[in-house]
């Protein structure tokens, strides 16, 4: 195996478990450690290239991106979690068919929703949904925010608040407090 | 010329059978000179009478005439003739016949075509020209699989060819080489090669060519729903006038859609009815699908569109689940809306406007509200609930805070009692003690003037009335052109969709 690689795969274990012990001072460390040495890998975008072990980079790298998302949402910062999606998407769409998919794609592609939802930018919000393939819109974490943007635009504020509670992973809580603030 | 000889040689020896590609052979030989000529004397018009002159001949092609006017046109032997013959099918015996007929035809072609292009250098606009009709061939033939190979070969060429006759011919190449890329599926892998090709157009000042790649480009987002990348090419490349009228539709309707999914309706409207109008009469399903997408918008903006917009000779069929839907809505019935939306289902999906028709939820319910606060003076909120049919565990809640919302954005004039869970709608009073009658009579002048002004500026006065007359002569030879220019333009419009 590649020496590179190795050594990223151990700063991520070590990043893993930061994020485990709740230490997000070091896991923001490690992080921006981690994309300075993703750099490194020719296979990953935007340069494509196919070299041997590209389907482990590219997988690593979308499970480090994954992460770095998550981890956004639980210190709250939202310009991080913006920048982070968008260098997480080019791992779902354009490398989607290299790489078996990652369960954690419909809930980051939902809290992205959510985001778009909270900052008001519904316009784009649209532009994000039309990318979706009617399998995804299915997916629950997805619908909650279809269904909020819809009780949104109807004026059905009860409803979005009664959402809170129902809400279909744990880091969705963040946005939909700031939501639940803004129907107020 | 040339062809007056043919034309007495031909039918001498074919017999009824065989005349009627002896014609098509004829006229595309006719066309080739006609490209030759432009390309000479540097004329682009002519090189677009022949590609116009292509299209009426194109349901007539088959495998002998093409490979007859292949080894008519590129010396036998060259590589470029191998290639391109490879392409077509191997003609049967019948073929062969006809092709050794058309051998001793040739002699006097070829050597008249020598006398015209000496030393046996063909033109790259008759290369691309050839390039051009097999590949039309080949899709018309849904040889898919053949022509794809074939249009790259050809796009290959063209970028080293910096001619501007070319490009009325390279435009033609670029559309079609995307349409076979369509057919087959792969439209995502030409990607990269059209931006290239689109900055190429752009260095060269290509401006056609710059026209039909932006198209392509904008389709080749827009079929795998890519509004983002879409809206930032568009916004980012160049825009000039429009040379080509059928681009400038294309144009229109994809500017169009992009606008609609990013909740721009008004100038989403604009774009659409403009497409739609433009259009030639003869592009139906293009003025189908602007259509509905039209019919969408206006339902998005509150708009209820006419009942003859549907009725339009040959859509009917085609926008008949829209017209239900648009009933749906104007009735306002949630019901009667969920069942057209499941109805239609797959025909929205395949139209890809599922994800507008579920934005449109929330029109039918203002639609149903207006109603209501119309209706009754006073109502409870639990009969909104009813009225609306509104499918929740809470109605009353629900339809409370709908109705709050639909007063605060103006949509109807009343107040929430919320000790006793009623509605209040305001009594309309008397609406001619207000300013509203002034702003009305306002806008209607306003319009009025607007378009008064606008005519104006339309008007033509004939040129030079001004200044000394004319001699007669002149006007009658000026006249003339007008009119084959106008006769040119009808033309255009006619073919090509």
């Amino acid at each position: 195996m590649d020496p590179k690689f190795t050594e990223v795969s151990q700063l991520f274990e070590r990043f893993k478990a930061a994020v485990v012990r709740h230490d997000f001072d070091t896991c923001s460390r490690f992080l921006s450690q981690l994309k300075v040495m993703l750099t490194q890998f020719r296979s990953l975008p935007p340069l494509f290239e196919d070299t041997p072990n590209a389907i482990h980079e590219l997988s690593l790298a979308r499970d480090i991106y994954e992460h770095a998302v998550v981890l956004s949402v639980k210190i709250e910062d939202q310009d991080a979690f913006e920048r982070d999606f968008f260098q997480l998407k080019p791992y779902y769409t354009d490398v989607g068919n290299r790489l078996p998919p990652s369960p954690q794609e419909y809930p980051i592609l939902g809290l992205n929703l959510l985001r778009l939802l909270v900052q008001n930018r519904i316009a784009e919000f649209h532009t994000e949904l039309e990318l979706l393939s009617p399998t995804a819109l299915e997916n629950p974490c997805i619908k909650h925010a279809v269904e909020l943007e819809q009780s949104f635009m109807e004026g059905a504020y009860n409803r979005v608040l009664s959402a809170r509670q129902t809400v279909p992973h744990e880091t969705y809580v963040y946005f939909m407090d700031l939501l639940a603030k803004t129907v107020r | 010329m040339t062809q007056d000889v043919e034309m007495k040689e031909l039918p001498a020896p074919s017999n009824s059978a065989s005349s009627p590609p002896h014609s098509t052979l004829h006229h595309l030989k006719e066309i080739a000179s006609l490209i030759e000529t432009g390309a000479y004397a540097r004329e682009v018009r002519r090189i677009v009478r022949a590609v116009r002159l292509t299209m009426a001949l194109r349901r007539k092609l088959n495998a002998p005439v093409l490979s007859a006017f292949l080894s008519f046109v590129l010396p036998p032997g060259s590589e470029l003739h191998s290639r391109l013959s490879s392409y077509l099918p191997k003609s049967t015996t019948t073929a062969k016949d006809w092709l050794q007929d058309d051998e001793h035809e040739m002699d006097v072609d070829t050597a008249t075509s020598t006398t015209q292009t000496p030393g046996k250098h063909y033109l790259p606009e008759l290369e691309i020209y050839c390039y051009l009709l097999v590949l039309i061939f080949l899709i018309d033939q849904k040889k898919y699989n053949e022509a794809k190979p074939c249009a790259s070969a050809s796009i290959a060429r063209l970028k080293n060819l910096n001619r501007r006759t070319v490009d009325v011919l390279a435009s033609r190449l670029f559309f079609y080489y995307s349409l076979s890329y369509e057919l087959t599926g792969d439209l995502a892998e030409i990607r990269g090669n059209l931006l290239a090709l689109h900055r190429i157009a752009t260095l060269r000042h290509d401006e056609l060519g710059q026209e039909t790649l932006l198209n392509l480009l904008l389709r080749n987002y827009l079929h795998y729903n890519l509004y983002d990348q879409a809206e930032k090419l568009r916004s980012k490349a160049p825009r000039f006038e429009a040379h080509s009228n059928q681009q400038f539709c294309r144009y229109l309707f994809y500017l169009g859609k992009i606008r609609t999914i990013q909740l721009e309706y008004t100038d989403a409207k604009e774009s659409l009815l403009q497409a739609a109008r433009k259009a030639p009469i003869a592009a139906l399903g293009f003025r189908v699908q602007c259509n509905k997408w039209a019919i969408i918008v206006r339902l998005l903006l509150g708009e209820i569109p006419e009942r003859t917009v549907f009725m339009q000779k040959g859509m009917e069929k085609a926008l008949r689940p829209y017209f239900e839907l648009t009933n749906a809505v104007r009735i306002g019935d949630l019901e009667l809306f969920r069942n057209v939306a499941e109805k239609f289902s797959s025909t929205f999906s395949s139209d890809r406007t599922h994800n507008l028709i579920v934005r449109l939820r929330h029109n039918v319910i203002r639609t149903g509200l207006r109603n209501i606060s119309i209706s009754y003076s006073r109502i409870s909120l639990a009969d909104v609930a009813k009225k609306l049919r509104l499918n929740s565990a809470n109605p009353v809640a629900d339809a409370e805070s709908i109705v709050a919302k639909a007063i605060r954005d103006g949509a109807i004039d009343a107040t929430i009692d919320h000790t006793n869970g009623w509605m209040v709608s305001k009594e309309t009073g008397d609406i001619y003690s207000t300013n509203e009658p002034q702003f009305a009579f306002n806008s209607r002048i306003a319009f009025c003037l607007n378009m008064h002004n606008e005519a104006v500026r339309a008007l033509r006065f004939p040129p030079n009335s001004h200044k000394e007359k004319e001699s007669a002569d002149k006007r009658r030879e000026r006249q003339q052109q007008e009119q084959e220019l106008a006769k040119h333009i009808a033309e255009e419009d006619d073919d090509e969709f």
